[in-house]
């Protein structure tokens, strides 16, 4: 048995890392005519669209006092407080004081709220979340991570699911390959080679480990490799997606998965974006897609991932998100594990994350001190 | 722009202690059993004895510390319901089971913490304190005044007291928050008018109202009045003054549309502890003698529950500010929020006030060594 000292994880980096670019909500989900609350990396935010449909994403706070804004409405294309009826514009600058009487009156002009850049991309609302003056955005970087989220032969779903624990407790789950037959191994898909896939339910007491699941836990098999960005666990005869043998984390919180679908074809890529809620829950954002070799076949692909697809997945979620939540909550998890050598995924995965968090830290506190001198140079010559 | 930083202190966000407070209307408290409830933050137990007198004790038997409102009441006496301990009406143990008798060895040094207890205006009342000089519990004038016909109820509230009385002193909510009904008079008496739902619009005549004639706020150490410049003291013509009176007290009068006087409103509004606060409402209104059962009817049946649909819109905005001390911290006020920083100022001094005499014998002590 493997022994290892706890790991630290500092307070912050419990509700996620920020200065990233997130995909905060499916597009489909997000209204035109009222605004949608939602908490992402601990923090409360508002999502809402303006007259020209485009999506903005501001702290769920009024600057009066402090309400909601997420239980106001849309108005004129403006985001309208509850309460007193003040009414803000996509930049988050408040633009009506009702009491004034008069648009851009004095008071509006000196209230406004946060406001995080905000884009539409692949189906999903993306916000950065972030400091953008220490860590300035660039574009979402999503295409470049994910290229097959930029090919078009690929059709997509985008679905999302919570679960009931800590960020980084999923993605111990999910860097972790062998799990699988045994927390999942209950139900089979069936009738493999036939023109629709279902699912089959197993017994799901006592499960039994087949001689295929049995090779799948053959962990000599695999080979962990790990970038400053991004951990790879690959079985080494990796050959076409036929079973399902790599798991990639790219950070801030992605974790992508080949499945093959047992009527045979093209495998279902799974790019999954798992980001922290709160300390105890996580919201997860799925971009489901296949590639297709023709025009025809772009809808019966869409429709089995739509059924089949993202009934088995959410099942599987189900699961996970049982077992995860039953590990009691972080500190007691990372403080009584005992890692084997099969747990070499989820350790390089927290690695990075851990490694990317202090990165930034250095980078803020190199920042401060640059500020800090400013001043005080400041104070000096004013002296 | 510039913004007041306060922090608020731990305890006062559970309330200013040394008041009396109403802690559960008179019908709520049965002659055969305890009733438990939380004011102030603070675990108490009602309760009434063989005269059917109430008491106030701290929730918490002197043994062992189990609730004593899970209890029961016996020979005029409260028993815990693990040992069978009893108390009498002061809060002394007169009976310890095992003793076999009462008032025995064991009895005779346990007690349980009681605050002073009265009924008056259909409800309990308890002088929540530490103080040894209990001052006389006094009602608003018109309460006493036999012209009125009163009716009480409790409501709830999820946030904390100092956001309720922050929108309790805030006129300029009142058009748009609440703006989506109207009441009038229709063809069989009072009536309610619902506004569809959603897009609230700020008619012009709401807002001038309040906009043409200006507020003033004036403050004395206990108390607040918010008042339109203009008012007079014919109160039935529009809503135009909000008092508040230390510890929590709220008045208003309430123009009804149905050409009688206006309806005198006062509502307490305290802590049961930090997230969630009870409000007491009385209303009453001056009914000739020989007309007081239909007044109380229209206060029954109609200013309750449009009273009602007003507070569930005000509970529901508080709920959705985030805590007393981000709210706080974070806003901005405005000009027009002339009430909620006077009403804040007057509640914080009162505890700053209270903080320096209990610390005052102790210095006054060390200073003559």
């Amino acid at each position: 048995m493997a022994t290892t000292s706890p790991i630290e994880i500092p307070d912050e980096l419990r509700v996620g890392l920020r200065h990233y670019w997130y995909p905060v909500l499916p597009s489909a989900e997000l209204p035109t005519d009222r605004p949608i609350g939602i908490r992402r990396l601990d923090e409360e935010l508002v999502l809402w669209r303006d007259a020209e449909g485009l999506a903005h994403t501001f702290v769920d706070r009024c600057a009066h006092r402090g309400a909601r804004l997420s239980i106001g409405d849309v108005v004129d294309g403006r985001l309208q407080c509850r309460y007193h009826g003040l009414q803000y514009d996509g930049t988050g600058q408040c633009r009506l004081v009702p009491i004034e009487q008069a648009e851009d009156g004095r008071q509006a002009q000196r209230l406004c709220v946060n406001s995080y850049p905000t884009a539409e991309q692949d189906g999903a609302v993306w916000a950065y979340l972030g400091d953008v003056d220490v860590f300035p955005p660039g574009p979402v970087p999503a295409h470049d991570e994910h290229p097959e989220l930029a090919d078009s032969s690929y059709v997509w779903i985008v679905k999302a699911l919570e679960w009931r624990a800590n960020w980084l407790l999923v993605h111990d789950n999910t860097s972790d390959l062998f799990h699988f037959p045994f927390l999942h191994g209950h139900y089979g898909v069936h009738p493999a080679g036939a023109e629709r896939p279902r699912l089959e339910q197993l017994p799901p007491r006592n499960p039994v480990i087949s001689d295929e699941m049995a090779e799948v836990l053959a962990f000599d098999e695999y080979k962990t490799t790990a970038t400053s960005t991004s951990v790879l666990s690959r079985r080494k005869g990796y050959s076409d997606g036929s079973t399902i043998d790599d798991v990639e984390f790219v950070v801030p919180c992605s974790a992508k998965v080949w499945v093959p679908v047992p009527i045979g074809g093209h495998p279902v890529r799974s790019i999954q974006y798992e980001m922290a809620q709160d300390d105890r829950t996580t919201y997860v954002l799925f971009f489901i897609g296949r590639g297709t070799d023709s025009e025809e076949e772009r809808e019966p692909s869409r429709e089995l991932l739509e059924t089949f697809c993202w009934q088995a997945f959410s099942q599987v979620f189900d699961e996970d998100s049982w077992v995860v939540d039953n590990q009691g909550g972080l500190d007691r998890a990372l403080r009584d594990e005992h890692p084997l050598k099969t747990d070499a995924g989820p350790l390089r995965v927290r690695k990075v994350i851990l490694d990317t968090y202090r990165a930034q830290q250095a980078r803020l506190a190199e920042q401060r001190g640059a500020n800090g001198e400013g001043r005080a140079a400041a104070v000096e010559t004013a002296g | 722009m510039e913004t007041k930083r306060a922090s608020v202190p731990r305890e006062l966000r559970t309330g200013l202690r040394n008041y009396w407070y109403p802690v559960l209307t008179a019908d709520q408290l049965p002659a055969d059993a305890p009733v438990g409830v939380t004011r102030l933050g603070e675990e108490l137990v009602a309760w009434r004895d063989a005269d059917g007198v109430a008491h106030v004790f701290a929730d918490r038997c002197a043994h062992r510390g189990v609730r004593l409102s899970i209890g029961d009441i016996v020979d005029g006496r409260l028993q815990c319901r693990y040992h069978g301990l009893q108390y009498d009406g002061t809060g002394q143990c007169r009976l310890v089971p095992i003793e076999q008798r009462d008032d025995g060895h064991h009895a005779q040094r346990l007690c349980v913490t009681s605050y002073p207890t009265e009924e008056r205006a259909g409800l309990v009342w308890a002088y929540l304190g530490t103080s040894t000089n209990v001052p006389p519990l006094e009602m608003q004038p018109e309460m006493s005044d036999p012209d009125y016909v009163w009716i009480v109820w409790e409501t709830t509230w999820n946030a904390n007291w100092l956001l309720i009385h922050d929108n309790t002193c805030d006129p300029y909510h009142v058009p748009f928050l609440h703006g989506h009904f109207v009441t009038r008079v229709g063809p069989d008496g009072l009536e309610v008018e619902k506004l569809p739902d959603g897009n609230p619009i700020v008619t012009v005549e709401a807002f001038g109202v309040l906009v043409t004639e200006e507020l003033e706020a004036t403050a004395t150490d206990t108390t607040v009045l918010v008042r339109r410049k203009t008012a007079t003291d014919d109160h039935n013509q529009s809503f135009d003054e909000v008092q508040f009176t230390l510890p929590c007290l709220a008045s208003v009068w309430v123009p009804v549309p149905d050409g009688g006087s206006a309806v005198r409103l006062h509502q307490y509004e305290l802590p049961i502890d930090e997230h969630r606060t009870v409000v007491y409402s009385w209303a009453g209104r001056v009914a000739p003698e020989g007309d007081r059962a239909a007044m109380r009817s229209v206060l029954d049946e109609f200013f309750r529950p449009v009273t009602t649909q007003v507070f569930d819109d005000d509970s529901w905005i508080t709920e959705n500010q985030p805590d007393v001390e981000v709210a706080w911290t974070e806003e901005h006020l405005l000009p027009f929020d002339a009430g909620p920083p006077r009403v804040r100022k007057v509640i914080r001094d009162a505890f700053e006030r209270q903080l320096c005499d209990s610390t005052a014998p102790t210095s006054l002590g060390d200073g003559a060594r």
